[in-house]
C-alpha cells in the first residue's frame, strides 16, 4: 500500500528493461524517494568511481505517498554521484513526471551502464522499452518533449529529458520534466547525458492503493485545511517564494555580486512587487501553476516583453512560461548584479530549454564576472561580450552560448569550483564540496552556512532550515542543533514524495498522520524522523567512501574571513569552527566527522560502517 | 501618534502598504505592546527601531516615537 512494490531495471549496456518487487525491508526503514534511492545506490554502486563513467547508477525514485491524494504529491527524485561534487545527488522536481511514474507501477526506476547510441526510454505501464533517439540528440528539451509527444501520439505523456547541456556533460546539468519543472542539482542531467539517455517517457493508468481509504480521505481533508489556513502558505500561493527577497535586503544577506555585498541596489526592480508591476502595458508575472496535486500552487507563470532586446525577433520566446521564483531571481539578478527583469526571466526560459541548474549557472557567472574584473578573464576570451556586473546582456548571451555549449559558455559549464581554479583563483569560487552557494549569505545567517557546509550533495539551502534561529541572532551560538535536528526532518520529508514547501504548516506528525492511513505498519513522527536520521548518515557514508573527509565541511574564505559589509551583521564572518565540533558531536560523529560505531547500531547502518569508525 | 509599519515578505500581505506606513497608537508605548496588537505577531521574527535590531528582549523597554519607522520581518521557509 502506497507504495506500488515494483522496481524498474533498465539495463543501458545490454539495452533491457526488466522489473523486480520492491525490497518493503529497505522502504520500511528508508521510505521512498531521496532516502529508498540512496539505499539502493548504496548497494548497487561503487561509490567510488567517476560520475560520468557507466558504472555510475541513476535513480528516479517516488515516494510512497507519491500519486496519492496528499497534497503535492506529484514528486519525484533523482539520484546518483553527481559530478559537480563527487558526492551524492539527490535533485527532486514537481510537476506531473513523478506521479505519472508511479501510475506506470514503479516506486523506482534504476538505470545502469550507458547506452551505445542516444536512446529514450518509454514506459507505458508494464511495457517499458529503449527507442533510439539519435534524431532527438542535440535538440533542446522543450523539442525533445514535444516530439515524444507528438510521435506516441499522447499530449498526456510526461516526459522527463536533458538539453544539449546535459549532452555534453555541462557540470550542472538538470534534468527537466514538464517544460519548466527541474531535478536541477549537482549535475544530474550531466549522468543521463553520459549514458546516452536523453529522455524518459511515461504513461501510466495505474491506480495507487492505500491500507484505509475512508481514513486516509479523513485525515487528507483535515491535513489540506491546515495548508489552506496556514499563512505561509497563502504567501506562496500570492507571491511565490520571491517575497523572500526584500527580506534578505533588509537582512543583509541577500548575495550580490559574487558575493562580495549582501545588499543590492537593485532589488526594488526584480522583487516580487516589480513581477506584478505593468510595464510597457503589461506585466511580468501572468499567473500561478501547482504540480501534481498541489494545493499551494507557488509556480509562477511569465513572459518577456518582446521588445527586449534578448527576444526581439525571436517569435520562439515570445509565450508564457516558467517564471522567477527566488533562488532564480538571486541567480540572475544580486549574485551577478543584474536588474533588468526581462533579462532575468530570459535566462530562465534558457535554464528550462537547455537544462540547467539556475542557481550553479548564476553563481559561476558571477564568478566569471569577478575575474573579469580582476583582468584575469579578458573580452577576447569571453567572445566580445562585457562580462562586468551588471550587464544584462552578458547574463543573457552566456545563459545561451552555456545552455547551447559554445564560445565562452563552455568555460562556463565547468562550474565556479573548476573555472577558479584553472584561471588562479579557487578563493573565489563560492561553493561547498564544488556545488554553489543558494541566495543566503552564511555570514548573515550562520546556520544556514553550517547547512552549507555539512550538506551532503554540498551547498544547499534545502536540507536544512535553521531560519528562524539565524534571524533571531547573527552569531553560530545555538545553530548546530536546529540545524542537525532539521536536515533529519528534511531527509524525511523528501523521501515521503512530496513538497517540502508544505513544512511551511505541517510537521512530521501530520506526514505520520497520512503515512499511517496509507502505507503499511504503523507510522509516528519518531519513526519519520528516526529514518531521517538514518538517511542522513547513509548519505554521509556514501560520501565517505566516494572519499570526501571532514575537510570538505568548509566555507569559502569569504564566509570566513571578509566580514559582511552592511547589514544587520555587518562586520561579521561565518562562525563555523565554533558550530562544526558542536554538530559532530550531536551527531554522534568522531571529530574528524566519520559516524560512530554506536551509531551505526543504532540506525541499523552498521554494515556500511567504514574502516575508521570508531 | 504615527508610526510607519514597514513589513517585509509574507506579512506584506497582511497590511495594505497605506494603513502600515500610518499605523497609529497611543503616546508611551512599547514595542512589545505595539506588537501585541498584530494579529501575526507570532510570526515576527526580527524587529528593529529606524534601522537598529531591537532585541527580543529589549522589545519592552523601547518606548516609540512619533515617526518611527518599525521594521518586521519574518522567518523565512526554502525557496
Ligand atoms: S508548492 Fe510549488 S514546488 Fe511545491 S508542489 Fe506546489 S507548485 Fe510545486
Amino acid at each position: 500500500m502506497g507504495w506500488q512494490q515494483k522496481v524498474l531495471r533498465v539495463d543501458l549496456n545490454a539495452g533491457t528493461c526488466t522489473t523486480e518487487p520492491l525490497n518493503m525491508e529497505w522502504a520500511a526503514q528508508y521510505i521512498g524517494t531521496r532516502g529508498l534511492a540512496t539505499r539502493y545506490l548504496m548497494e548497487n554502486m561503487d561509490p567510488a568511481v567517476d560520475a560520468l563513467s557507466p558504472e555510475n547508477v541513476l535513480i528516479f525514485a517516488t515516494g510512497p505517498l507519491g500519486g496519492t491524494l496528499t497534497s503535492t504529491s506529484g514528486r519525484y527524485a533523482v539520484v546518483t554521484k553527481g559530478p559537480l561534487t563527487g558526492a551524492i545527488a539527490c535533485s527532486n522536481s514537481g510537476g506531473k513526471f513523478g506521479a505519472e511514474l508511479k501510475f506506470s507501477g514503479y516506486d523506482l526506476m534504476i538505470v545502469t551502464g550507458k547506452s551505445e547510441r542516444p536512446v529514450y526510454l518509454l514506459i507505458e505501464d508494464d511495457e517499458a522499452k529503449l527507442i533510439n533517439a539519435e534524431d532527438l540528440w542535440g535538440r533542446t528539451v522543450w523539442d525533445t518533449e514535444e516530439t515524444i509527444k507528438a510521435r506516441h501520439h499522447s499530449e498526456d505523456m510526461k516526459v522527463a529529458s536533458i538539453g544539449v547541456a546535459g549532452e555534453r556533460g555541462v557540470y550542472y546539468a538538470c534534468i527537466v520534466n514538464d517544460l519548466h519543472r527541474a531535478a536541477g542539482r549537482s549535475g544530474v542531467g550531466a549522468v543521463m547525458g553520459s549514458k546516452n539517455l536523453k529522455a524518459v517517457a511515461a504513461r501510466g493508468s495505474r491506480g495507487i492503493r492505500v491500507k484505509d481509504p475512508l481514513r486516509f480521505m479523513k485525515v487528507v481533508e483535515e491535513k489540506n485545511q491546515k495548508l489552506v489556513d496556514d499563512p505561509g502558505r497563502r504567501s506562496l500561493t500570492k507571491s511565490g517564494t520571491l517575497s523572500m527577497m526584500n527580506v534578505m535586503q533588509e537582512f543583509g544577506g541577500l548575495p550580490t555580486n559574487n558575493f562580495r555585498d549582501v545588499q543590492f541596489d537593485g532589488v526594488a526592480k526584480v522583487n516580487h512587487k516589480a513581477v506584478r508591476e505593468k510595464r510597457h502595458g503589461h506585466r511580468n508575472l501572468l499567473t500561478n501553476k501547482a504540480c501534481f496535486g498541489c494545493t499551494i500552487a507557488c509556480g509562477r507563470i511569465a513572459h518577456i516583453d518582446k521588445n527586449h532586446f534578448s527576444v526581439v525577433n525571436r517569435k520562439e520566446y515570445w509565450h508564457a512560461s516558467g517564471g522567477l521564483e527566488y533562488e532564480t531571481a538571486f541567480a540572475f539578478g544580486p549574485v551577478v548584479g543584474v536588474d533588468d527583469l526581462d533579462a532575468l526571466t530570459f535566462a530562465g526560459y534558457m535554464m528550462n530549454e537547455h537544462g540547467m541548474d539556475p542557481i550553479s549557472f548564476g553563481v559561476t557567472l558571477a564568478a566569471a564576472m569577478e575575474l573579469y574584473e580582476l583582468g584575469v578573464i579578458t573580452r577576447e576570451q569571453t567572445d566580445g561580450i562585457d562580462l562586468r556586473f551588471g550587464n544584462a546582456e552578458a547574463l543573457t548571451v552566456m545563459s545561451e552560448k552555456t545552455g547551447k555549449y559554445e564560445g565562452f559558455g563552455r568555460e562556463l559549464a565547468l562550474g565556479s569550483k573548476r573555472l577558479c581554479e584553472k584561471y588562479g583563483h579557487p578563493e573565489l569560487a563560492m561553493v561547498v564540496k564544488g556545488q554553489e552557494f543558494a541566495g543566503y549569505d552564511s555570514r548573515a545567517l550562520q546556520g544556514m552556512g553550517l547547512g552549507y557546509a555539512t550538506g551532503n550533495r554540498g551547498a544547499c539551502h534545502l536540507r536544512h532550515d535553521t531560519f528562524a534561529e539565524d534571524m533571531e541572532d547573527v552569531s553560530g551560538k545555538g545553530k548546530a542543533q536546529p540545524c542537525k535536528d532539521s536536515q533529519d526532518n528534511v531527509a524525511a520529508i523528501d523521501s515521503v514524495g512530496i513538497c517540502l514547501f508544505t513544512a511551511s504548516a505541517w510537521d512530521l506528525g501530520d506526514l505520520a498522520d497520512q503515512m499511517d492511513a496509507a502505507c503499511e505498519g504503523t507510522w509516528t513522527a519518531e519513526r519519520l524522523r528516526e529514518a531521517g536520521e538514518r538517511i542522513w548518515n547513509l548519505e554521509r557514508l556514501f560520501n565517505m567512501k566516494a572519499g570526501l573527509t571532514a575537510a570538505d565541511d568548509t566555507l569559502p574564505p569569504r564566509m570566513l574571513k571578509d566580514p559582511a559589509p552592511t547589514g544587520m551583521a555587518k562586520g561579521k564572518v561565518n562562525e563555523l569552527d565554533v558550530m562544526l565540533p558542536e554538530y559532530y558531536a550531536l551527531r554522534e560523529w568522531s571529530v574528524d566527522g566519520v559516524p560512530t560505531r554506536a551509531l551505526l547500531q543504532r540506525l541499523d547502518l552498521e554494515a556500511f560502517a567504514l574502516a575508521d569508525s570508531a | 501618534m504615527r508610526i510607519q509599519l514597514d513589513l517585509k515578505g509574507e506579512l506584506e500581505d497582511e497590511l495594505s502598504e497605506t494603513i502600515a506606513s500610518n499605523f497609529t497608537v497611543a503616546e508611551g508605548v512599547t514595542l512589545e505592546d505595539m506588537l501585541k496588537k498584530l494579529p501575526f505577531v507570532d510570526r515576527v521574527v526580527l524587529t528593529s527601531v529606524n534601522g537598529t535590531v531591537i532585541a527580543r528582549s529589549d522589545r519592552a523597554s523601547l518606548v516609540l516615537n512619533e515617526s518611527d519607522k518599525v521594521t518586521l520581518l519574518p522567518a523565512i521557509k526554502g525557496g
